[in-house]
């Protein structure tokens, strides 16, 4: 009875909602409702209008919560009109709605329609079409006015498998387009009758012209046209009138993490608002997926999931139980059980080492250094390895990779044999023959280094200079131990380390230990935010990066994990000896200087692209990296990937309302402070579609706002100041001195959507404001007019220096120097863009003490005056970065100019993104793999470092003769 | 009386009087052809399997997924030298090496016991080769090694990069010249190549087989070297991973050319007058014409099998012969018509409305010809096609007599050469990447980093 009851409330709610949206819409002239009803096999039969339509394969209505949708397959749509001039179309004003959602595809069309009547053929442009370009939906319309279509696209990109309510109409004189009853955009480019063409087809589900036939990949419930405008209140009515009946993805408070745990073994992580049983819906992608339920209701939910097949994509999302039962379920997340960067179980067999005089001592050796070291993973050094048994200790105990070197053949192999029997030898440890006081291998790569025979011994196996010489900086430890009963020995090893400075020797048990940490290399720079520092000067400030190079490392991540190369993708970032790096929704924690992967993450939610127009999600610091997923920010330890934090963007006492309103813009790092500043929900761009944001148009030059800047301690997640006035560019937020200073407008029409995109709105009234890092007070402003950077505009700070730049849509770089003390011009200078194209009107600039190198330009900071213009044209896209002495850069290949020889080169075979992939950082070049996607003939796709030559006390291994020079121009591989 | 009778002609038939072949070198010979005249004879049966205890661990993985701006569709891996142990075998000894021990393996066809094992120092990623009493492999350890097949001893070694520097390198520590250029070996000279990273300096080189001394070193300063070397009878081919090949004089060593084209690709092999080599960025395999320097056609597909005649093609899906001489004379004269057809187009087009009557009627009866006889061609290259049946074993493809053996996941097939139809199936624990055969026995290496060995179950 209670259900019938139930069944009946909503039977007749329903016939209420519709009744009431009758009583006060217009009807359509057209519409068709994808029910089962309507369509049998491939009949499709209208609801309003007698225009049935007919299917070219058979189609198939599936329910979707409450409401029936039709499944279009990118390979049927419906065909209303063969010849669509017959049909009565509306003169001067209409409207075109539809409930659609866009899927997922492995290779989308870059256009589609829903209702699809027009001719875009070269110059012949006529007729309507509701669709999308790319991930934007868009309404097209042709009128008198300029007989050619304009095809208004929404600002904030769609989400795939996600329905939405998408109206288009016309009333003569502007176009509108709606999404969920928002207003998304509006144009006067048309005015006037609607211009038809003499000969075009009326199709559904597709957009189809004479020269084009894309047809749609997704579902679509129901599609209507009105021979009117409706109004805006009554697109939301409709759109409220429905909406409820769809279900809406259910949102996750925190995640999901992904992490393969092993090639079959997948750890998801996410957390939930309420407790609450949960279930994932999880299958290989486009396969059959399985149901995986959880039964106890919790908040923190951790499901480790078994038999995942190896090198597979997969889909899944999590159905979440409501405190009245009712089931939501979120989006459809990825991952991609290729990303394992974990090495091969370790054997479970007993050990070969038959106990004797050495094992308890060289157990606790080994358990003393790894508890000294913080590395759980990298390289471990064994100088003198004995039979090996040091060298199985710590790979048992560990992550780490065991390198063992010996000067007696007997030893190696015996080492050898009996780590083959433990089943350690190759991957986890490897044994070498060698001198051990002129090691074979390069600088910096060993985390831990330890010697077997030095404690059976005391004697040092090498020279203290040779072990530090391979140590890594920021933490690498060495530690020497000897257990002989000698008195004499001890002071020897002691004596050893003199060369290193403050190493600290301890006696323990009738055991003594000398332990040196390395610490930082001097000079060295870091590289924590988008453009090196927060200061955007993008320079780390390294002053040993210089001269010629060779490589430190190279390997993973490979072109798999990477996003494509076009879409300005945020930089990579180094702190602390941990190179971070983002990939398509992986983030990387990387040993800087042997490249091991310390850990990654997949994080489904994470993506920013456009950084030119917005800013990155991504800073570090000398803990670790933090980075900004939707309204959060989470930190991660740089060596172990354990989460620091998660701190949500916070809302103001009097803008309660604001709560979950906005996604993390800005980011920066300050010491314990967190900067950081509110977008609206999906404001910033995710380039998932092949986009590289190169051209001067509407959805490629649109900047990414901020409605209000907070301050954080990190510490505690406590908030402590907001700045709210202007609409803040986030692409010119920018700290130094104590200061944070940024563009905003203060034009009203702006701060109306501030937070969102926008481009013509903040051209007004504009100021460039200094605010205090610890209080969040305005410390000076200045109005200022900058509308001339009309591609992007770029705020950077050097030495008490401001430096706005931007070019217009001529490709002219602007730019405007103030004095950062209170704002004064120092000077402007427009020049020509020496390159038009490839990011050459895109160009970041790149300081170098009292220099700025920009747009083929070296220019005095203070003057404004052009040093130096006659530098050689850099190929690729992608912009500049650079150390104090050096700057890199995309060539054909990875390209790097040094200063103090004013020579160019190139690391032949390797290719650079199209942002900013190379950073100086740490003493050392980083270089993770920017090109993916590219399907040119670069012969190498790696992740690498380089190391300066002179920094190890020699010359570089070749030099390139003029006849290898040229082969090698003429084989650099065309790409784009 | 009949059972005897009956036995001498089973043994005749298993027995055939053909001298047995080694498998001594990567896909059989310097050509790189894949193709053995060893009978097997089917059904197969499993004699035993190996399993290393670690998988393969290759250098690279997979590429992006995809190219988002230009969206030529799924992307093909190009780097392909080292997803399994893949095996050579003379006599009584199958040899390999492991890219995730550092060892080379010997081990007795017989019962797949080891002979002996040798440790280098770094992975092992391309097969060895087996000339005479000698084994040589490479390794990324940055050496070139010859072993006494007999017993695994060094004979000698020799480091091809200027200097003994090593740094970590695709996950392990390993020279920074590292031996990726496959060992190729015709008479008692041996080529291969060491070397990534081009402003490094990345070396081409003949060795004496004797005593490895050097005959030459060719530095290349713009492209590394991955993939197996191959040898015709005057020039030396050097692949270089993504990028095309380099051809060098087997001579001097002297640098003669890059192949051209947009190919790539790490899968070669010669026949007399052509180099194919694939994959293409989206899975292809472009024929090259060894004098010109430029393609002359590509095939979608995998691997392709050439005979003096026919070649085989192998796609993800199907498997194909072709009558590839007829087939390229066809695409010859198809590609002059057509370049023809488009010069006489733009030829109309200047002509244009007003132009002499006389000639525009001229042209476009010979662009109407031509559309004729280009149809004609086309048509004639369809029907070169031999047969084509599905196969689904797209991962390696040989051909041993009158057999085209294929690896797929977790199965290896063979078909009948004559008209593809499907003789043998078996399974086999992961991807086959590998298959030799030799002297009356299937190899077959997978990415699980297991050796299967197969032969008629009588075979000592």
């Amino acid at each position: 009875m209670k259900s019938m009851l139930c069944i009946s409330f909503l039977f007749f709610a329903g016939i209420g909602i519709n009744a009431s949206v009758a009583a006060d819409q217009p009807s359509p002239i057209h519409q068709w409702s994808f029910d089962a009803q309507a369509v049998q096999g491939t009949q499709v039969n209208a609801a309003q209008g007698n225009l049935p339509g007919k299917a070219n394969a058979r189609v198939i209505i599936r329910k979707h919560g409450e409401i029936p949708a039709m499944q279009m397959d990118g390979k049927t749509s419906i065909l209303i009109a063969a010849d669509a001039t017959k049909i009565a179309w509306p003169k001067k004003t209409i409207s075109l709605e539809g409930w659609v959602r866009v899927d997922a595809q492995a290779k989308l069309p870059d256009w589609g329609g829903f209702i699809s009547a027009l001719q875009d053929n070269g110059d012949y442009e006529r007729g309507i079409l509701l669709g999308f370009h790319k991930n934007q939906f868009c309404l097209a319309i042709t009128s008198e006015k300029t007989k050619r279509l304009t095809y208004l696209n929404c600002r904030t990109p769609f989400e795939y498998d996600r329905w939405y309510h998408l109206v288009g109409t016309y009333d003569g004189k502007e176009m509108r387009v709606y999404v969920d009853g928002k207003l998304e955009n509006s144009s006067l480019a048309q005015q006037g009758d609607i211009l038809y063409p003499p000969k075009f087809v009326y199709e559904l589900g597709a957009y189809h012209d004479d020269n084009e036939h894309y047809r749609h990949a997704g579902w679509l419930h129901e599609l209507s046209v009105f021979d009117q405008a409706i109004s805006e209140k009554m697109v939301v009515d409709r759109f409220n009138a429905k909406r409820k009946l769809f279900p809406t993805p259910a949102e996750l408070i925190d995640g999901p993490y992904v992490e393969m745990v092993d090639r079959t073994t997948v750890k998801i992580k996410y957390v939930t608002d309420l407790d609450c049983p949960t279930v994932i819906e999880l299958g290989p992608k486009g396969e059959k997926s399985q149901v995986l339920a959880g039964k106890v209701a919790m908040c923190d939910h951790t499901r480790t999931v078994l038999n995942i097949e190896p090198d597979r994509e997969y889909e899944f999302r999590v159905h979440l139980q409501g405190d009245d039962g009712s089931i939501s379920m979120t989006e459809t997340f990825k991952f991609d059980s290729t990303f394992v960067y974990t090495l091969p179980p370790k054997p479970k067999i007993d050990s070969p080492f038959v106990k004797n005089e050495w094992s308890d001592a060289i157990s606790s050796y080994a358990a003393r250094a790894l508890k000294e070291s913080d590395s759980e993973k990298g390289y471990c050094l064994i100088v003198g390895c004995g039979d090996g048994r040091l060298a199985y200790e710590i790979a048992m105990r560990s992550g780490m990779q065991v390198v063992a070197v010996d000067d007696d053949e007997a030893n190696v192999a015996e080492a050898r044999t009996l780590l083959d029997e433990a089943g350690l030898y190759g991957v986890r440890v490897s044994v070498h023959h060698g001198k051990l006081d002129d090691l074979p291998y390069g600088p910096y790569f060993a985390n831990l280094i330890l010697s077997q025979t030095c404690l059976m011994t005391g004697k040092a196996p090498a020279g203290a200079t040779e072990l530090k010489r391979v140590l890594q900086p920021a933490g690498g430890v060495l530690m020497l131990g000897s257990t002989t009963t000698d008195s004499s020995a001890k002071a020897p090893l002691t004596a050893w380390a003199k060369p290193l400075g403050d190493a600290k020797t301890e006696n323990v048990d009738g055991s003594t230990f000398v332990t040196y940490t390395r610490p930082k290399l001097e000079n060295s720079g870091v590289w924590t935010h988008q453009y090196g520092e927060a200061d955007n000067s993008s320079n780390s400030k390294d002053e040993l990066i210089k001269g010629p190079m060779e490589v430190l490392w190279w390997g993973k991540p490979g072109p798999r994990p990477m996003p494509d190369r076009g879409a300005r993708n945020p930089a990579p970032l180094s702190a602390n000896g941990v190179l971070y790096v983002q990939g398509d929704r992986v983030l990387f924690g990387i040993d800087a200087y042997n490249g091991t992967i310390l850990w990654s993450y997949q994080l489904p939610m994470m993506r920013r692209t456009n950084i030119p127009r917005d800013s990155s999600n991504m800073v570090a610091n000398d803990e670790g990296v933090f980075i900004a997923i939707g309204s959060d920010v989470v930190g991660f330890h740089g060596r172990t990937g354990e989460r620091l934090c998660k701190l949500n963007v916070p809302v103001e006492k009097e803008k309660e309302e604001d709560e979950g309103k906005y996604d993390w813009g800005y980011l920066a790092a300050i010491g314990n402070q967190i900067i950081g500043s509110a977008n609206h929900k999906r404001a910033g761009y995710r380039g998932d579609v092949g986009e590289w944001y190169e051209d001067f148009k509407p959805g490629q030059i649109d900047r990414v706002t901020s409605s209000h800047l907070f301050s954080i301690d990190s510490s505690e997640n406590r908030p402590q100041w907001n700045y709210r006035n202007g609409v803040i560019l986030n692409s010119t937020i920018t700290i130094s001195n104590g200061k944070i200073f940024f563009v905003e407008s203060r034009n009203p029409a702006a701060k109306a959507k501030a937070g969102s995109r926008l481009v013509e709105e903040i051209k007004k009234d504009q100021f460039i404001v200094a605010i205090d890092l610890k209080t969040g007070d305005k410390v000076w402003d200045k109005a200022v007019d900058l509308t001339k950077c009309e591609y992007m505009v770029y705020l950077s700070y050097a030495n008490h220096t401001l430096l706005v730049t931007g070019t217009d849509r001529n490709k002219t770089y602007h730019m405007y120097a103030f004095d950062s003390g209170g704002g004064t011009e120092l000077w402007q200078r427009h020049d020509k863009a020496k390159k038009n194209h490839h990011s050459g009107q895109l160009q970041h600039p790149a300081h170098i003490r009292d220099k700025i190198y920009v747009n083929q330009h070296v220019i005095s900071l203070r003057e404004g005056k052009s040093l130096r213009s006659n530098i050689a044209e850099r190929r690729g896209c992608g912009t500049m970065s650079a150390s104090n002495g050096s700057l890199f850069y995309r060539h054909y290949f990875q390209g790097m100019w040094d200063l103090e020889s004013d020579k160019r080169s190139e690391f032949q075979g390797i290719r650079s993104g199209c942002w900013l992939g190379i950073i100086p950082a740490g003493g050392i070049v980083l270089a993770p793999e920017t090109s993916s996607g590219c399907s040119c003939t670069h012969a190498i796709q790696t992740s690498i470092a380089y190391v300066p030559i002179n920094r190890l006390g020699r010359k570089a291994e070749s030099e390139m003769s003029g006849s290898e020079k040229a082969a090698s121009d003429k084989h650099s591989p065309k790409d784009r | 009386m009949r059972k005897i009778l009956i036995t001498i002609a089973v043994v005749l038939v298993i027995s055939p009087n053909v001298p047995a072949a080694d498998w001594p070198t990567y896909m059989s010979d310097v050509s790189r052809s894949g193709v053995t005249t060893e009978q097997l004879s089917y059904p197969l049966n499993s004699q035993w399997t190996w399993q290393s205890k670690y998988r393969p661990r290759p250098a690279w993985t997979g590429p992006a997924k995809e190219d988002k701006y230009n969206k030529p569709g799924a992307l093909a891996a190009r780097v392909l030298f080292d997803r399994t142990f893949f095996t050579v075998s003379a006599g009584k000894s199958l040899v390999f090496g492991s890219s995730a021990d550092d060892k080379i393996y010997c081990l007795d066809v017989a019962s797949g016991k080891p002979r002996w094992v040798f440790y280098t120092e770094g992975p092992v990623r391309l097969a060895p080769v087996i000339a005479g009493e000698q084994v040589y492999a490479g390794s990324d350890d940055g050496h070139v090694y010859c072993l006494k097949l007999a017993d695994g001893s060094l004979k000698w070694k020799r480091m091809i990069g200027p200097r003994d520097r090593r740094v970590p390198g695709n996950g392990r520590m390993i020279s920074a010249w590292p031996v990726r250029g496959g060992l190729s070996i015709d008479g008692d000279v041996l080529y291969g190549a060491a070397g990534m990273f081009p402003n490094d300096g990345v070396f081409a080189v003949a060795l004496n087989t004797a005593d490895g001394k050097s005959l030459w070193q060719t530095q290349m300063a713009d492209l590394p070297a991955q993939g197996y070397t191959l040898a015709s009878s005057t020039k030396l081919y050097v692949p270089t991973g993504r990028n095309n090949p380099t051809v060098f004089d087997r001579k001097s060593g002297k640098r003669l050319y890059t192949v051209k084209g947009k190919q790539g690709g790490t899968y070669c092999l010669l026949t007399g007058d052509q180099l194919i080599h694939g994959p293409g960025k989206t899975g292809s395999i472009g024929i090259t014409d060894a004098n010109s320097k430029d393609q002359l056609a590509t095939f979608a597909g995998n691997h392709m099998i050439v005979t003096p005649t026919v070649s085989y093609l192998h796609t993800n899906t199907e498997l194909s012969a072709l009558d590839r001489v007829k087939y390229l004379e066809l695409l010859k004269e198809r590609n002059t018509a057509t370049a023809r057809q488009k010069h006489l187009a733009k030829v109309l087009k200047a002509l244009g409305s007003k132009g002499d009557p006389a000639k525009v009627k001229t042209t476009r009866d010979e662009l109407i010809a031509l559309g004729k006889k280009i149809n004609g061609f086309t048509q004639g290259m369809a029907a070169c096609m031999k047969f084509k049946v599905p196969c689904d074993s797209p991962l390696a493809l040989i051909l041993a007599g009158d057999s085209l053996i294929a690896g797929g996941s977790d199965q290896v097939t063979a078909y009948d050469v004559a008209d593809g139809k499907l003789k043998w199936k078996e399974k086999v624990t992961g991807n086959a990447f590998g298959l030799s055969v030799a002297n009356g026995r299937l190899f077959v290496s997978t990415d699980a980093g297991t050796i299967h060995c197969f032969s008629r179950g009588d075979l000592q």
